[in-house]
């Protein structure tokens, strides 16, 4: 089968957020927020262009607002998350593509407390930009 | 007036033939400029013996100027033409003073042109000084000349970086006015007027006609204007005529001192200078302290007119005292080389020196009498040598300015030891005192709150600013036991000035405001002619016009509007504010900003300049914007500005901007300003004063993160460098708009205050700036307001840069100033 010759446009955008999103989840790697202020508006506007909604969203948000970096079991509560996002893209195939992202996040996350607080601002970051570029509600 | 002695028995025809002599000298330069080929053949014709003599074929400047003395000035004054004619080889006392003076001007006026410039494309235009600043020495060589239009001094425009080739024709404009205005002088003479009106009258009309005109153009770059030589050749020609009368009885001997002195000044001989060379002279300084103090401490009823009389009272008090010392020393108005923003300069004989002293506990007493140790005018003094004028002149101001600031902290001294300590007790004890002075509360019948003295402020301001002129005559020194108005004080120095809408004589008359005058003329106004005055039609370049701004709105033709009144013509919240402003780096800009051309003409025009835009012109942009604003000061270097708070960031704008161009875009010349808003329209005006002065203070500290510091707003405590002002003005009227005209709801402001939060939050906790919070914020406006989406939009873009995830950094302030204009 020869190869795909056009790119889709969602497609070029995912890989772009994959190769910097463990860098936007690290702190010592992106010390002014910058690359994850980045990042986060492009997963807004990526989960916009996939068709996402904003109630598809929010259960997983709900999820992630409720991890805190205090809780001694945050890091198994994350590989919980990971769960509810799969089975979540598996009820609403358009999340697929954020799953990919959020699953190349965790790792880093796991790694401190401070790695989660960034974790949390990533989602709420991209909740947002979802919502600027015009994401809809259900 | 030029002698204010002049009307004193002594006779003067010597200090009249030497002024007129000495101001006239280069007058030819101004004439053979227009080329006119019928002048030219007339002088040449009558003059052909004298240059012919020297080997010359055409006339020279100053047959030109001698020419112009035999035909423009009244017969009697024939003996002119001798002083001007043989300026450049000299042999009686009198062609010798002029003609060291000349020397002593120019000495470092020369400046070899640039290479490019040769032959036809040399500049017949003044170089404005301002473009020639530097505070940087190793980049005094780029900087590009700018040329001033060939104009009157009065009709300002931004200076060129280009000139005109053919310069004749704005020559011959220029003299063909000055002309006229000179042919109707003669004319009047002796049946309408005096000597000292008519020697006032050409003063004035110099500084009006030559103030634009090089100096020299062809072997120098052309950066000394011709009054500015004029003017500094006269006063150093009575600096040496007094001094070497002092130290020489007779003539022969004092020419012998001019002729060595002629000699070490020729071209070639610069090396033979020194220090302490022929210590002939001193600049003196006179310097006024409290102003603050004293302007703003004014109650609120009569409140515009008292900040008016305090604030003009403050600069024609120092104009007082140093004409003051000109009348006692015999000395003429042209060695006043500067007298504006809290201080004036005099050139005078060194022997002044010795005086001073006398001088100074004159003025300690009256002032004391007068205002109880609010307000001081300091005196000092240095001496100056040739050295000095032949490249360091702008030290002598550094040098005299450091002695001021010593002095200052014995203020009042002499006044101290002449009451043998009793300044130490109390001075008086009454029952009831003034606020402001603490004199002896009379009992009046209209039950007022403060002494006679002080509230006669509130009269001489609406007299002030209700009249056209100042009627001035000087005399005897007036004794007062006690002051009970303002004009007592200018009698104590022997000066008596009555307001009055009616001119009289040339000399004796000062016109207030010259934009509002000029405003009137242009609507045909007659000005009528007071009961002393001359038959010749009112010409307003005959008069001596100060620099002092004055606009001021008025409600109707008699009352002027009240601060309550300005206030509730505001935009939104109903008050007023003030903004002070001042030149930023004023010092260095004196000290250094000339290098090695501090030359005594070049620091003149340097102050001249400055003072002609925050004086006359500072007037005429305030009064055109037709805003509710007062000029509270300003002159010199600063203004003070009060009135509507809504229009008075863009006055201040317009200020600058004007500013800028008028310095030719000199990085290193810039302004910055303070900006007050007070809380309420009642609010005392002292307190938003000393506030906005405090902020200009901090204004510049300001530095921007290339290093650039001042040439700042402080807008109430926010610091705007001026080059990001228009963006603060346009998102706050995007803000206003959205919300005041399309009906946005105003959480916009309050969205903004959260997000300037959360970046205050994030760089005290050193966490991450949440800007997406204010991202999903606009993005439900948007939502609400589909029908403005792109203006929100705007707003957005403009406060977040999603690049840098960084805050406008003026994000509060636009919305603070728009939630201000909203209020209702």
């Amino acid at each position: 089968m020869p190869a795909q010759q056009n790119v889709n446009p969602i497609v070029s955008l995912k890989n772009d957020i994959l190769s910097k999103i463990q860098t936007a989840i690290d702190p010592s790697k992106d010390k002014d927020g910058t690359v994850l202020a980045e990042v986060s508006e492009k997963t807004g506007q990526l989960l916009k262009d996939c068709g996402v909604t904003v109630t598809q969203l929010r259960k997983v948000f709900t999820e992630v607002k409720r991890l805190s970096p205090d809780d001694e079991n945050y890091k198994y509560k994350l590989n919980l998350l990971k769960a509810k996002l799969a089975y979540t893209a598996g009820r609403f195939p358009k999340i697929k593509d954020f799953q990919e992202i959020v699953n190349k996040a965790i790792p880093v996350a796991l790694q401190s407390p401070d790695a989660l607080s960034r974790f949390k601002d990533f989602f709420e970051g991209a909740v947002a930009y979802h919502k600027y570029y015009g994401g809809k509600e259900q | 007036m030029i002698f204010y002695n002049a009307y004193q028995p002594e006779d003067k025809n010597f200090d009249y033939t030497l002024f007129l002599g000495a101001i006239l000298h280069d007058i030819g330069k101004f004439y053979m400029r227009t080329e006119n080929p019928d002048a030219k053949k007339n002088i040449s014709r009558e003059y052909e013996a004298f240059y012919r003599e020297e080997g010359k074929y055409a006339p020279r400047h100053q047959e030109w100027s001698a020419f112009f003395v035999e035909h423009f000035l009244p017969e009697s004054l024939k003996t002119v033409i001798s002083l001007v004619l043989y300026h450049h080889r000299p042999s009686s006392y009198q062609q010798f003073l002029i003609s060291v003076a000349d020397k002593i001007s120019a000495k470092v006026d020369r400046k070899d042109a640039v290479e490019e410039e040769t032959g036809e494309d040399k500049s017949k235009y003044l170089i404005s000084v301002l473009s020639q600043i530097s505070l940087d020495e190793k980049k005094r060589n780029t900087k590009t000349p700018y040329y001033k239009l060939l104009k009157k001094r009065y009709e300002v425009e931004p200076p060129s970086n280009s000139f005109n080739t053919n310069a004749k024709e704005d020559y011959q404009n220029l003299w063909t006015e000055f002309s006229r205005k000179v042919n109707a002088l003669r004319d009047g003479f002796g049946s309408s007027f005096d000597l000292e009106d008519f020697a006032t009258a050409i003063y004035n009309l110099l500084r009006i006609y030559t103030y634009n005109i090089p100096s020299a153009f062809y072997y120098s770059q052309p950066d000394i204007s011709l009054w500015a030589h004029s003017k500094s050749t006269a006063a150093i020609a009575f600096c040496l005529d007094r001094q070497l009368k002092k130290e020489f009885s007779q003539e022969n001997e004092r020419v012998k001192i001019l002729e060595a002195m002629n000699t070490k000044l020729l071209p070639g001989n610069d090396y033979s200078i020194k220090q302490e060379d022929y210590p002939y002279f001193c600049i003196v300084k006179g310097d006024i302290s409290g102003i603050q103090d004293f302007v703003f401490d004014t109650k609120m009823d009569g409140a515009l007119k008292a900040l008016k009389a305090k604030s003009f009272y403050i600069s024609f008090l120092l104009d007082t005292v140093a004409k003051y010392i000109l009348k006692e020393e015999e000395m003429p108005i042209c060695n006043l080389i500067f007298n504006g923003g809290g201080h004036f300069y005099l050139l005078m004989p060194a022997y002044f020196v010795e005086k001073l002293e006398q001088y100074q506990k004159k003025i300690d007493r009256l002032l004391f009498e007068a205002h109880r140790g609010s307000i001081s005018i300091l005196l000092d003094a240095e001496i100056v040598d040739l050295y000095d004028f032949a490249g360091n002149f702008g030290d002598c101001f550094d040098r005299v300015s450091s002695k001021i600031y010593r002095k200052k902290i014995s203020k009042f001294k002499s006044v101290i030891e002449q009451e043998n300590l009793r300044f130490f007790e109390p001075h008086e004890d009454y029952e009831q005192k003034c606020p402001h002075c603490s004199r002896e509360l009379k009992l009046k019948q209209d039950d007022s709150d403060f002494c006679e003295f002080c509230e006669s402020f509130v009269d001489f301001g609406d007299r002030l600013m209700k009249s056209y002129f100042i009627i001035d005559s000087w005399g005897k020194e007036k004794d007062f036991s006690d002051f009970d108005r303002v004009e007592d004080i200018f009698e104590a120095f022997g000066r008596k000035i009555l307001f009055s809408n009616h001119y009289e004589s040339m000399a004796s008359t000062i016109v207030i405001d010259r934009n509002r005058l000029e405003n009137l003329l242009e609507r045909n106004v007659n000005i009528e002619k007071g009961n002393k005055s001359n038959k010749l039609r009112f010409e307003i370049d005959f008069y001596e016009a100060l620099d002092i701004s004055t606009h001021a709105p008025f409600k109707n033709e008699v009352s002027l509007k009240t601060i309550e009144e300005i206030s509730d013509s505001s935009k939104g919240i109903k008050t007023w504010g003030i903004v002070r402003g001042d030149v930023d780096n004023l010092g260095k800009i004196f000290k250094e900003g000339l290098g090695k051309d501090s030359s005594i003409s070049r620091v003149m025009t340097l102050s001249e300049e400055f003072s002609l835009f925050f004086g006359y012109y500072f007037n005429r942009l305030v009064s055109e914007q037709q805003d509710n604003i007062v000029v509270i000061y300003a002159g010199g270097d600063d203004f003070c500005i009060l009135g509507q708070w809504d229009v008075l960031p863009h006055t201040a704008h317009k200020i600058y901007t004007e500013f800028r161009s008028f310095s030719c875009h000199n990085p290193d010349i810039t302004l910055s300003m303070g900006f007050e808003i007070a809380p309420d329209k009642k609010y005392p005006i002292y307190r938003v004063a000393i506030v906005c002065g405090d902020h200009l203070d901090k204004a510049k500290e300001y530095e921007r993160e290339d290093g650039r510091k001042k040439d700042c707003l402080a807008f109430g405590g926010n610091f705007v460098g001026w080059e990001d002002y228009d963006d603060v003005e346009k998102l706050k009227e995007t803000i206003a708009d959205l919300i005041g005209s399309k009906n946005v709801s105003k959480a916009l402001i309050n969205g903004i205050y959260a997000v300037c939060n959360l970046k205050k939050i994030a760089q005290t906790q050193d966490e991450l700036f949440k800007s997406w919070r204010f991202v999903y914020f606009m993005a439900r406006l948007k939502d609400r307001y589909k029908k403005y989406s792109k203006e929100l939009e705007d707003v957005l873009r403009k406060i977040i840069d999603k690049k840098s995830n960084s805050l406008y950094k003026h994000s509060y302030l636009a919305a603070r100033w728009a939630e201000l204009e909203l209020r209702r």
